[in-house]
């Protein structure tokens, strides 16, 4: 069985999904609208899309570029498929992530953006 | 494998296409395929009877039916292909196993595998092929056998039997040689494409075959992948691969609720996922179930697929926030797409520039635009029309604010004011650069960034939505200069050319802000919910573009079909919405469907490209609005003219207690003009539906008007005081002492009028009669009238001589007010009174007055008036008698009714004199009438109740009647000078000459008879009729059965004369002059004379058009 990709590790917040395969993971950005002038991080390394980019769609390098991981990703999705067998699971034929790694994904991105990648 | 494939969408094709593959296939392989077909027969049988006996006789049923119906099954299997029943799924599953087992075991069974094959694309789902693949071999053989020798069957029986076909009446032709052809050389190279698939498939190792065997599931669309060769496609992930092929069967795991604690069904999901990871890394045997999903909108509940519930129970062993007390609960097969599916947002994409509307807040619900978005960290910055409470800010700052409450009262949204700022001491610094905005702002106490007066705010992108688009009132505010867009409209007359500037610029730019709008919610909104059967449109895009037209009806996929406006095109067209636009003429009657103004309708009075100036009907207003915003009135869905149970122009009760009418209703309040106002100052109240009370009606209420004549509701009044004295109105409705009246002419609240009931005076009662003076009289005066006659002989005098007024006046000497005049009406009626009057019970039509036209019964007769019960209406009128016209089957009126009275004053019939078509003073005078008349003083009272019987009974008693008789005799002397009346008294100098034509208070028209009176303040007029002529009303002639009234000099007026008109210079060297009016030339009239003096006749003279009337001459 292939690698699994590694679950979120916030479970509601900071969490973006991938536009391209859904692949659900944390990715906190520089909270910028808390204040204003001081750049501050997230106290948590939760970046996982930035350390270890998307496990399903490695053309796209996201890995350590903030902006393209903002900009293929996104917080605008609902539910949450944790996939642990692709191959055997009805769901996964269902929603199309029949190829993917085994790994959390959205159920449903709601985001225009998709259409761009 | 994938070859296979290739093979099978081939096949399909010529399954599909068979008819088009029939005619150009070449012969080389013609002879190859009988045989062919001969053989893959036999070998069916064979392959049947030796793998499963048992199965045979099924099959062979099997294979009848499909001769009977070879077209019908194969449809069958296509539709198969697409959508699989369960057991073919079933069938499926098993046949694929079986054919890989096969392909290993059997290489050269060629025939069969291919057979094999090509019932694989009936049903693949699975691609589940470790654990049953053993399991179902041997059944599945037979059933494939089946498949396979039904669908040669089909084409053995297509190919070979023509008559048969023919019997069935299929519509296929009889297949011919080339058709033949194409089938074998489609069976040959399926038969290659097999064998080398099967020595693919032998050569691969399992994961390999694998990968194949998804391929092959995720391309169901062969044709635009197919290639002629035949040769293997790259793996393209198939985008369209059918979803429907993908429902659940009973094969596939299944779907388990496992209930969670609330809050937590993410987190159970994710964990599951780690949980998997960790076993994987230490080694340990996985769980047995596939996926885990957690919808949104599910709360406590998460789903697990697993084969089996105790896999689900196993894999949640352990976990947190799992009630593992409950077991999990089997989602049903028809249910299983439905949770795991999310039903698609609209996606909101806010973009700068967008209009929004904030959602939570002390801005909530305001319109904001958007500056700038940040995807990033989900925030924006939106331009807003700031909410400061400056006070509240200043106590902010100096720490006050703790200690006070927080101000409950949302302030109001305008523009920042920085002089208030300073006033209340806030920090405020100019021109800051802003690193986030990357431009310069001002700001207010360390925090609100300001700019150009707005509130530049930035906020999550979560606390806004996009909004409909707005209104037009509501995007002026955010237009250049805002701050003067409340009063734009009025700008004009301030300074004419800088506001109009001003004006078009602000425009300009609204119009441009508004095709922003436009763009955005394009898409969003549907076609149905922005055009409307009837609209006006315009095309804005494509070939026909600026082709007008109107929307003839919206079909349900969306597409507008629109009449055009153009002479060469009449068929109607489609659209699709948006390559149209609304566009409305000046002079459509519309109705706002959105926005402040919604539900007011009106007419288009002026278009500047989106933005239209509609006049409303229901408020006399005029405003502007978007055109798109717009419906055409008569189909307009959203008519607001009720707010709750009350609808516009009704009566309705207040909480506070008062009484008001709905002269407006918008979407949430209505406009009451309640009771408490006056005539001068209307007292409009602002109504929601809590503030009403109840609905009242006033259709059986009653008032008194100034000469305490009844009102009801629906009589016309003429309104006596104020600004609008002396119009005519119509009651609308009536509470105590006040009513509502309509009045024509009127532009605010809607025409509607709340007054006191004795400041108007009904139509046709005692007010109007005469010109309504009578309310002018002082008690003395009246009782002075009312004593006046002291005998039936006196007043039969006074009467005759029509000077009743005069005479007093004169004799008196103190009562110099014209109004003294009026009096006589009353005295007659007192005389004139009759129980038995011919005219009771007589059908009548109304001549003349407001109600001209109408038809009813006389009820109740005076002397001068009639009750009439009007046939269209359930009502009673008071109406003139002279009013009166015979109904059907009656000529009867009262003018016709008394010639005994005339004859006996020596007076013809016939008005030959003038003076002969007297008022109806001189009837009232006969002896024989007035005594007839004169008997009902108790009914008299109440008939007019400005008589006290007190004074009744002082009739005939003493009285200054030395004064009245020598007036008299002096008056008569006069008048009858030469035996002929005098028409106009001497020295008279007015303008109401002999024959001129006067408009009465009623709206008539007459020709002045007689002038008489103190200096010439009375008029007899003849009234007449008249027809319209180039608009206005024009004497026509003298109503010959109608008498002459007697008027009050300022109660009528000239009526001015048109081109072609005999007319009378009435002021002026030429007074008296009668000529025609050649020709109007702006305030000058070109006269032509008509005189006996033959110097004078024909002269053309030159006269200022106020100093002419117009003449008409009874003879």
């Amino acid at each position: 069985m292939s690698p699994a990709a590694p679950p979120p590790q916030e479970f509601n917040k900071h969490t973006r999904a991938c536009l391209r395969c859904k692949l659900v993971k944390t990715f906190d950005q520089v909270s910028r609208s808390r204040s204003t002038f001081s750049i501050t991080f997230h106290p948590f390394d939760h970046y996982q899309f930035l350390t270890d980019g998307c496990e399903n769609c490695d053309t796209l390098n996201l890995k350590n570029n903030t902006e393209l991981v903002s900009q293929s990703t996104t917080n605008e999705y609902s539910g949450v498929i944790s996939l642990i067998d692709p191959k055997a699971s009805w769901a996964s034929k269902w929603l199309r992530l029949g190829q993917s790694k085994p790994g959390c994904y959205a159920l449903e991105i709601h985001s225009l953006k998709s259409t761009k990648i | 494998m994938a070859e296979a494939e290739e093979e099978e969408a081939r096949e399909e094709d010529v399954d599909d296409g068979e008819n088009g593959l029939r005619g150009g296939e070449e012969p080389e392989k013609a002879a190859a395929k009988g045989g062919d077909d001969d053989e893959e027969e036999k070998l069916d049988a064979g392959v049947g009877a030796e793998e499963n006996d048992e199965k045979d006789s099924e099959d062979d049923s099997d294979d009848d039916s499909d001769d009977d119906s070879d077209d019908d099954s194969e449809e069958e299997e296509e539709s198969g292909d697409e959508e699989p029943s369960d057991a073919e799924d079933l069938e499926g599953d098993e046949e694929e196993e079986e054919e890989e087992e096969n392909t290993r075991k059997k290489k050269t069974q060629k025939k069969k595998k291919r057979k094999n094959k090509f019932i694989d694309d009936v049903a693949d789902e699975d691609d589940d092929e470790d654990d049953r693949r053993k399991k179902k071999k041997k059944r599945a053989k037979g059933k494939d056998g089946k498949a396979v020798s039904r669908f040669i069957d089909d084409i053995a029986d297509a190919a070979g039997s023509d008559d048969e076909e023919d019997e069935e009446g299929d519509e296929d032709e009889p297949i011919d040689d080339a058709e033949r052809e194409a089938l074998a050389r489609e069976m040959d190279t399926r038969l290659h494409a097999r064998v080398e698939q099967a020595q693919r498939i032998d050569a691969a190792d399992d994961e390999e075959l694998e990968r194949m065997v998804k391929e092959r599931y995720e391309s169901r669309r062969y044709a635009d992948a197919y290639d002629e060769e035949g040769q293997r496609r790259g793996p393209i992930v198939n985008e369209y691969v059918d979803q429907q092929s993908l429902h659940p069967t009973v094969r596939d795991p299944k779907l388990w609720m496992v209930a969670v604690k609330q809050g937590k069904e993410r987190e159970v999901t994710i964990c599951l996922m780690q949980k998997m990871i960790n076993l994987q890394k230490t080694n340990k045997p996985p769980m047995k179930i596939m996926s885990v999903v957690t919808q949104d909108h599910l709360k406590g509940y998460v789903y697990v697929e697993a084969m089996r519930d105790d896999h689900v129970k196993k894999a949640l062993q352990g976990l947190r926030h799992v009630y593992h007390m409950k077991p999990p609960k089997l989602v049903p097969l028809k249910e299983m797409v439905e949770s795991i599916s999310v039903a698609k947002k609209e996606v909101e994409v806010i973009r700068p520039d967008s209009w929004v509307r904030m959602r939570s807040g002390v801005y909530k619900a305001d319109l904001a635009k958007v500056v700038e978005v940040n995807y990033g960290d989900n925030s924006c910055v939106v331009k807003i029309l700031p909410r400061f409470d400056y006070q509240h800010l200043a106590d902010k700052e100096s720490g006050e604010a703790k200690n006070k409450p927080k101000p409950t009262v949302r302030p109001a949204a305008r523009l920042f004011s920085e002089t208030e700022a300073k006033n209340k001491n806030l920090s405020f610094e100019r021109g800051k650069f802003d690193r986030t905005l990357n431009d310069r702002v001002d700001v207010l106490c360390g925090t609100h960034k300001i700019k150009d007066g707005y509130l530049l705010k930035r906020c999550a992108l979560t606390t806004v939505k996009l909004t409909e688009a707005p209104s037009l009132d509501e995007i002026q505010k955010f237009a250049p200069g805002g701050d003067e867009e409340d009063d734009d409209f009025d700008d004009e007359e301030d300074d004419e050319d800088g506001g109009a500037r001003r004006k078009k610029s602000t425009n300009n730019h609204i119009n441009r802000l508004a095709k922003l709008t436009m763009n955005e919610k394009k898409a969003s909104k549907s076609a149905a919910a922005r055009f409307l059967v009837g609209d006006q449109v315009i095309v804005v895009e494509g070939d026909l573009r600026n082709l007008e037209g109107v929307i003839k009806r919206v079909d349900a996929d969306g597409r507008v079909i629109v009449d055009p406006s153009h002479k060469d095109l009449t068929d109607p067209l489609p659209f699709n919405p948006e390559q149209l636009r609304k566009h409305f003429k000046v002079g459509s009657t519309v109705r706002v469907v959105h926005g402040a103004h919604e539900g007011a309708s009106g007419m288009v009075v002026k278009v500047s490209d989106q933005i239209a100036t509609v006049f409303s009907t229901s408020t006399n207003e005029e405003f502007s609005v978007f055109m798109r915003d717009l419906a055409d009135d008569a189909e307009a869905a959203t008519r607001v003219d009720r707010i709750g149970e009350y609808a516009l122009h009704d009566l309705a009760m207040l909480d506070d207690g008062n009484v008001g009418v709905l002269t407006r209703v918008e979407k949430d309040v209505a406009f009451v003009l309640t009771n408490v106002g006056t005539l001068e100052r209307p007292n409009v109240k602002a109504c929601k539906l809590a503030d009403f009370k109840r609905k009242m009606n006033s259709r059986n209420q009653t008032a008194q008007d100034g000469a305490m004549e009844l009102i009801d509701v629906g009589s016309i009044v003429r309104i006596n005081e104020g600004q609008l004295k002396d119009v005519n109105a119509t009651v609308e409705h009536i509470y105590k002492g006040t009513i509502w009246v309509k009045a024509r002419g009127v532009q605010r609240d809607g025409g509607i009028v709340c007054l006191r009931s004795r400041q108007c005076f009904v139509h046709g009662g005692q007010g109007t009669r005469q010109g309504g003076a009578i309310p002018g009289l002082t008690p003395a005066m009246q009782s002075a009238f009312t004593n006046a006659p002291k005998s039936p002989g006196h007043a039969l005098i006074a009467q005759s001589m029509g000077l009743t007024a005069q005479m007093a006046n004169a004799s008196g000497g103190m009562y110099q007010q014209p109004a003294v005049q009026q009096r006589r009406p009353v005295i007659q009626q007192r005389m004139g009174r009759e129980r038995a009057d011919p005219m009771v019970g007589k059908l009548v039509t109304i001549r003349r007055g407001v109600y001209a036209g109408y038809k009813g019964k006389v009820v109740d007769c005076g002397p001068k008036t009639a009750r009439v019960e009007l046939q269209a209406q359930a009502r009673t009128v008071t109406v003139n008698r002279d009013e009166l016209g015979g109904g059907p089957g009656s000529t009867t009126t009262y003018g016709t009714a008394a010639p005994a009275a005339y004859g006996g004053y020596g007076y013809g019939q016939q008005p030959v004199d003038r003076y002969a078509a007297q008022t109806p003073a001189h009837t009232a005078a006969t002896p024989a009438h007035g005594a007839g008349y004169a008997t009902t003083p108790a009914r008299d009272n109440a008939w007019n109740p400005t008589m006290t019987p007190g004074r009744d009974d002082a009739w005939g008693a003493d009285e200054p009647a030395g004064a009245h008789a020598g007036s008299i005799a002096a008056e008569y002397g006069k008048n009858d000078k030469g035996g002929k009346k005098q028409l106009v008294p001497d020295g008279y100098d007015g303008d109401y000459l002999p024959g001129t034509v006067v408009k009465l208070m009623n709206g008539s028209q007459g020709v002045v008879k007689r002038v008489h009176g103190v200096g010439g303040s009375a008029l007899d007029v003849q009234p007449g009729i008249s027809n319209v002529k180039s608009g206005v009303e024009h004497f026509e002639k003298i109503s010959r059965g109608a008498r002459a009234e007697t008027v009050a000099e300022e109660n009528v007026e000239l009526v001015v004369p048109l081109k072609g008109d005999d007319v009378i210079v009435v002021n002026g060297d030429e007074r008296g002059e009668v000529a025609e009016l050649v020709m109007v030339d702006g305030a000058d009239g070109v006269l032509k004379i008509k005189s006996s003096n033959q110097e004078k006749n024909g002269e053309v003279i030159i006269v200022d058009m106020s100093r002419l009337a117009r003449y008409f001459d009874d003879k």
